[in-house]
């Protein structure tokens, strides 16, 4: 929307008024320095606080993950030409999806820095639907992400297995069904780069800078939700729905996309939620790492809002289901 | 909201450059994340003052207000949802948010989170007459371990006092995985001592009483207990939680 409206307004008009937000934002933060402790006690409610501190807490673990995504997106779009792209992602999305999902499983990346990255293949010119799959199963069987769900399951083998299989199954389903009935037109791709003229070291620090604003403004977005309910609903009514099993999957499935935990985190939560069942738990970390707040407010802002609200309901479907079958399967 | 140009993207990234390079460096940070994380926050912060460094050259070099063609334009503008990125930043700067206390405590409610009964190795050396244990520890041991190794054994436990409405308080810990959002309360009843204020940091040296109707290795809903002999304020540790 922003981008849209902005680019109407001419060039002239834009800058004017604008032409000092440097010097007033660096003045503000200056001020904001100066000013804490006189400001101090306006913000020692506890609610306030405690949402605070779960809110800055998600957003700078995000952090370094997302650097690291843009990291590789900026890379993307200033090194590797599509001509290569095209190349290497096969066009058939019966072959690219598959090898798109298994590419995810060496990439140790969150999911904050792989949707910036798929976001960044496709306007290169990979298929949508294996930019899509890549972007499922990079955060959730990653050999992170593996390795912690064994450390949170001692014992538990199999657990670890039925995440793989199930989160597999979910990348290459979505990443099929969108190939197969997606629109080009849901998704309002990032700009091209184009790199003709500019200096490739300029491309890709724009690049990264750029997607990185972009992205991490969403993220803002996503981890003050889920910062909010977490203060403001008590896990302990969580407990009393435990019992009833049908319950207990869509509960753990909606709160795997409410609380927006990090998939190399998820693990040892779903290992504390001890009341509910392995199959619930295992619906908790595949739904978790595909579907959540932070997720959905960040593909709004790299694929658009027409998007990211046909994708969530898509990706949280095939998730719960895949994993309720491999969990009867495997648990 | 209004797009970003150049230099207020460059001043912004600069900004949360210096904040992430400061909890990278300064145990500030352990309120919100595990210590593991702290170098990739240092890193991310140097990564963020190249990319900012970089955009700052960029439009000194180029002057304030580009003509530019199309193509060049796109990436000189942040999208208007940058600005959010300012609220971590004035959260940091303005609340200084805490490390998590007893009102999130009472918000994960008072049943102690279950662990397996099984794996518990042998207690550690006391020191100075009591043994050191972590709180998750104590609480796991106290509930869940069928062999009793608690048993008549003087223990000192560290963190910090949540009231009870009856006048006494549980003296809690929050253990982390990985960032502060994902921190589970544990939380120990303390018998034998008077009334503390919130968040007052404490250590109690005590010995492990079992709760009547509860056998160590089944589930409770309650918090285990300690009869304390001995308690003193302490300073808030450096690292507010278990990991």
């Amino acid at each position: 929307m922003t981008d849209l409206t902005d680019s109407l307004i001419p060039e002239q008009r834009r800058h004017r008024p604008g032409q000092f937000a440097p010097e007033l934002l660096a003045l503000g933060l200056v001020a904001a320095l100066i000013l804490r402790p006189y400001l101090a006690g306006l913000f020692d409610d506890p609610r306030v606080q405690t949402w605070s501190t779960v809110f800055v807490s998600i957003t700078i673990q995000a952090l370094p993950f997302l650097i690291l995504g843009v990291t590789v997106s900026g890379a993307v779009a200033a090194f590797v030409s599509p001509a290569i792209i095209t190349k290497l992602i096969p066009g058939r999305s019966s072959v690219a999806v598959p090898s798109a999902s298994l590419a995810g499983a060496v990439f140790p990346g969150c999911e904050c820095g792989s949707v910036p990255i798929a976001g960044r293949l496709t306007a290169q010119g990979a298929a949508p639907a294996a930019a899509l799959a890549f972007m499922l199963a990079a955060p959730a069987i990653n050999p992170v992400v593996l390795t912690a769900t064994a450390v949170a399951f001692p014992g538990r083998p199999d657990m670890v297995v039925a995440r793989f299989v199930a989160s597999f199954l979910t990348a290459m389903a979505v990443g099929l069904l969108w190939a197969r009935f997606g629109k080009g037109t849901w998704m309002r791709l990032p700009r091209r780069v184009a790199a003709a003229g500019g200096n490739r070291w300029d491309v890709f620090a724009g690049t990264a800078r750029h997607d990185f604003l972009h992205a991490g403004g969403w993220l803002v977005v996503g981890a003050g939700a889920a910062a909010a309910l977490q203060v403001f609903v008590p896990r302990s009514v969580l407990s009393t729905v435990a019992t009833t099993e049908w319950l207990a999957v869509l509960v753990l499935a909606l709160l795997a996309v409410v609380l927006a935990i990090c998939s190399e985190a998820d693990a040892f939560v779903a290992a504390s939620l001890t009341q509910f069942s392995l199959t619930a738990r295992l619906v908790f970390l595949v739904v978790g790492p595909v579907v959540d707040i932070k997720l959905i407010a960040l593909q709004v802002g790299v694929f658009g809002k027409g998007f990211a609200l046909r994708f969530a309901p898509l990706a949280f479907v095939v998730a719960v289901v895949s994993a309720l079958v491999i969990g009867w399967w495997l648990l | 909201m209004k797009a970003m140009d150049e230099r207020t993207q460059a001043v912004l990234l600069l900004a949360l450059a210096a904040i992430s390079i400061r909890l990278g460096l300064s145990s500030a940070a352990l309120a919100y994340i595990k210590p593991g994380l702290q170098p990739a926050l240092l890193v991310a912060g140097i990564a963020l003052a190249l990319l900012g460094g970089h955009g700052l050259l960029r439009s000194l070099r180029s002057g304030p207000s580009p003509g530019g063609d199309g193509a060049d334009h796109d990436h000189r503008h942040a999208p208007g949802v940058a600005w959010l990125l300012m609220v971590p930043l004035l959260a940091l700067l303005l609340i200084a948010p805490p490390a998590l206390g007893s009102f999130a405590v009472d918000r994960q409610g008072s049943a102690p989170p279950a662990s397996a009964g099984v794996g518990f190795l042998e207690l550690p050396a006391p020191r100075e007459g009591a043994v050191d244990l972590a709180l998750r520890e104590y609480v796991s041991r106290a509930l869940y371990d069928p062999g009793r190794s608690l048993d008549g054994v003087p223990v000192r436990l560290v963190g910090f006092a949540t009231p009870d409405d009856d006048g006494g308080y549980r003296l809690s810990r929050f253990t982390v995985n990985c960032c502060a959002a994902d921190a589970t309360a544990f939380s120990v009843e303390v018998v034998g001592d008077a009334a503390r204020p919130p968040d007052t940091w404490l250590e109690v040296t005590g010995r492990w009483e079992q709760r009547p109707g509860h056998e160590p290795g089944t589930l409770s809903d309650e918090p285990p207990v300690i009869v304390a002999e001995q308690v003193s304020v302490i300073p808030a540790p450096d690292e507010p939680y278990e990991y």
